[in-house]
């Protein structure tokens, strides 16, 4: 299946590990993704505004790139591995869709570009769970990982607000269905859609210190090998509040791995893996 | 006498066109610099090389019923009838000093002397204005996902008129950020050329100092014969 | 039904985000969900308290610029109130005076700050 590929700003600078193993894994359970010939930044976020279109521009333009491209792929999906980019693509659609006034605002505006509406956008592990089955994530798997205790965290923006939610929104699964499916072992985080702190990490970096350790302290008791994230923000302020709280943690260093460098190990695709990441995770 | 009769034979067209509010009569096909000499204008600020390269003559105009606001450089747009125009000689601008040598070609460093750039909401509107008709948004934004090469190759053209960072809603200063980007661009990210390397090693080792005192004995007569006899490739 | 709002920050706020602040009966559970408000000055129920009696105070509480939509006092409401849109809109009301809550040229170490974290913060705290 070929699928259109949104990256989006961060897959392309410090994430570049997860573009890496998204773009391995997919290959290997025989997605092809194909990225944008032309894209800009989502804005990250979405307005919320009702009475103006102003912050939807951006992400109304990525959906128009898409619509140029339409023919080069099997499908309407518009495929995203950040899941920032998905809810800003997906909020935006979903609101230009229910309200078709705003959309021609907007068109009015982008002449002479002009978006029909026409394409679906949707997360990885949308694609991974639907399009390919959990069931047969066990095939690809090359790994014996039965040993291995994962904590998933799916932070805000996959499960909230409903409109845009990928799964329940209190009681999401999608991820701990993955983490079995490889043979792995998914403990119970009790806090694994609760908010990482998000952008406060350029205005109150303490406030997002204190955000993690509050999230980790659930699952210190558990021996887990590493935490799965799927937004490279919840990664970043991760990374970032476990090195500062290295004396409330022990010295405990969790390596956080996105969920598709995780595949990637089960896959054996260790070449499409950084170095750091594979001695972090010792497997 | 003679002149006012070749201008009646030519028939030539006048327009009227609006500087700064004020209408004048001016004959059609001359660029807005021309036309405000003629319509009696000095030109102090607001001018430079008159040939589209120096970026000092950038122009705003719209025409009455048309609401939408036009760009150009005065020494290269023509006058057309019912033009509002005001040339603007200088936009005002930061312009953060930095060492290049303690810099890399990455968004980081950028976004240091930069940070505003990550306010950019893709309105387009620079792109829209621009006379040199760059695709300005999209190299700012391969300047947010650290695509250094990309969006100095595509701001190449820039002459730094200035009209993108005044029309931008997020304050964005466009031309001085390009010129950062083409000067990483052009330090870390191109090749090193050989031939500059080679030649400075051959003006070192003194290849060219019998040439260049000869020269310099000639004196200005023989100057300007040899200028006068260049081969222009 | 059309919804008649007579006191003026309710009513911006409406006019902004959709929503009635009314709404709320102040059960407090936004409060409960919220993963910041331990570190707040104000509540979120309370932010919403002090628009309900037209309280200017609501646009000066660091509760509404700390709080990065994490949507879950929306989905938590059980009268359907979206919290994090009105919280939003009163980000809104100020950044639309020309009133900028970031100042990207005194952010600490921002070379080492992520651009998803930069864009965003730009949009939700600058105008």
């Amino acid at each position: 299946m070929k699928y259109l590929y949104f990256p989006g700003c961060s897959l392309k600078n410090y994430a570049k590990r997860y573009e890496e193993t998204a773009v391995a894994v997919a290959k290997a359970l025989g997605i092809e993704l194909i990225e944008l010939k032309r894209w800009n930044c989502c804005g990250a976020v979405s307005g919320l505004a009702e009475d103006s279109v102003f912050h939807h521009i951006a992400a109304v333009r990525d959906l128009v790139r898409a619509q140029e491209q339409l023919d080069e792929a099997d499908s309407n999906k518009l495929v995203t591995v950040c899941s920032m980019c998905y809810r800003v693509l997906a909020s935006v659609n979903n609101r230009l869709k229910h309200n078709p006034e705003d959309l021609d605002t907007i068109n009015e505006f982008m002449s002479p570009e002009e978006y029909n509406g026409g394409i679906e956008v949707v997360h990885l592990l949308q694609i991974i769970k639907d399009d390919i089955g959990f069931d047969r994530i066990a095939e690809f798997t090359k790994k014996d990982l039965s040993n291995i205790k994962v904590a998933p965290y799916y932070g805000c923006v996959l499960v909230r607000p409903k409109e845009t939610a990928i799964d329940d929104p209190n009681e999401p699964t999608i991820l701990e269905e993955l983490i079995k499916s490889t043979g792995a072992t998914a403990v119970e985080n009790p806090l694994r859609t609760e908010c990482c702190g998000s952008y406060n990490v350029v205005t109150n970096r303490e406030l997002v210190k204190h955000r993690i350790l509050n999230l980790l302290k659930p699952i210190m008791r558990e021996n887990i090998d590493f935490l799965i994230s799927v937004c490279p923000l919840c990664t970043f302020n991760l990374e970032f509040g476990i090195k500062a709280n290295k004396k409330e943690l022990h010295g405990r260093e969790i390596p956080v791995l996105y969920f598709t460098e995780f595949l990637a190990l089960a896959f054996g695709l260790d070449d499409k893996l950084e170095k750091e990441v594979l001695q972090a995770v010792n497997i | 006498m003679t002149a006012q009769k070749t201008v009646k034979k030519l028939k030539v067209k006048m327009v009227s066109i609006y500087i700064m509010g004020k209408e004048y009569k001016v004959p059609e096909g001359l660029t807005i610099h021309k036309a405000m000499e003629y319509a009696g204008y000095k030109l102090v600020r607001g001018v430079g090389c008159r040939a589209g390269f120096c970026g000092a003559c950038a122009t705003v105009y719209r025409f009455k019923d048309d609401y939408r606001l036009y760009t150009g450089l005065a020494c290269q747009t023509t006058v057309k009838d019912g033009m509002y125009l005001v040339i603007l000689p200088f936009v005002p601008a930061k312009k953060p000093g930095y060492d290049i040598e303690k810099l890399k070609a990455d968004f980081s460093s950028i976004v240091k002397l930069f940070p505003e750039v990550t306010r950019c909401v893709q309105c387009n509107t620079c792109t829209k204005v621009c006379p040199q008709e760059i695709q300005v948004m999209d190299a700012i934004q391969m300047i947010l996902r650290g695509d250094i090469k990309s969006a100095a190759e595509l701001s190449f053209d820039c002459i730094a008129c200035g009209i993108c960072s005044l029309r931008c809603p997020a304050e964005i200063i466009h031309y001085n950020l390009f010129q950062l980007v083409r000067r990483l661009n052009g330090k870390y990210l191109t090749p090193k050329s050989q031939h500059l390397v080679q030649r400075l090693k051959e003006i070192e080792e003194g290849k060219f100092d019998k040439e260049l005192e000869k020269l310099v004995k000639m004196g200005p007569e023989k100057w300007k014969e040899l200028y006068e006899q260049r081969v222009i490739e | 039904m059309t919804v008649k709002i007579t006191l003026s920050l309710p009513k911006k706020v409406f006019e902004i985000s959709g929503e009635n602040v009314y709404l709320c009966y102040q059960c407090g559970k936004c409060s409960a969900g919220c993963p910041i408000a331990d570190k707040m000055d104000y509540l979120p129920n309370q932010v919403i308290h002090f628009v309900q009696m037209n309280n200017e105070k609501a646009l000066s509480t660091k509760m509404i610029w700390a709080c990065a939509e994490c949507f879950n006092c929306t989905v938590i409401c059980p009268r359907g109130l979206d919290v994090t849109k009105v919280m939003e809109a009163l980000r809104i009301i100020v950044l639309r005076k020309g009133i900028y809550k970031l100042d990207l040229n005194k952010v600490e170490k921002i070379e080492e700050l992520p651009q998803i974290a930069l864009i965003a913060a730009s949009r939700k705290l600058t105008g």
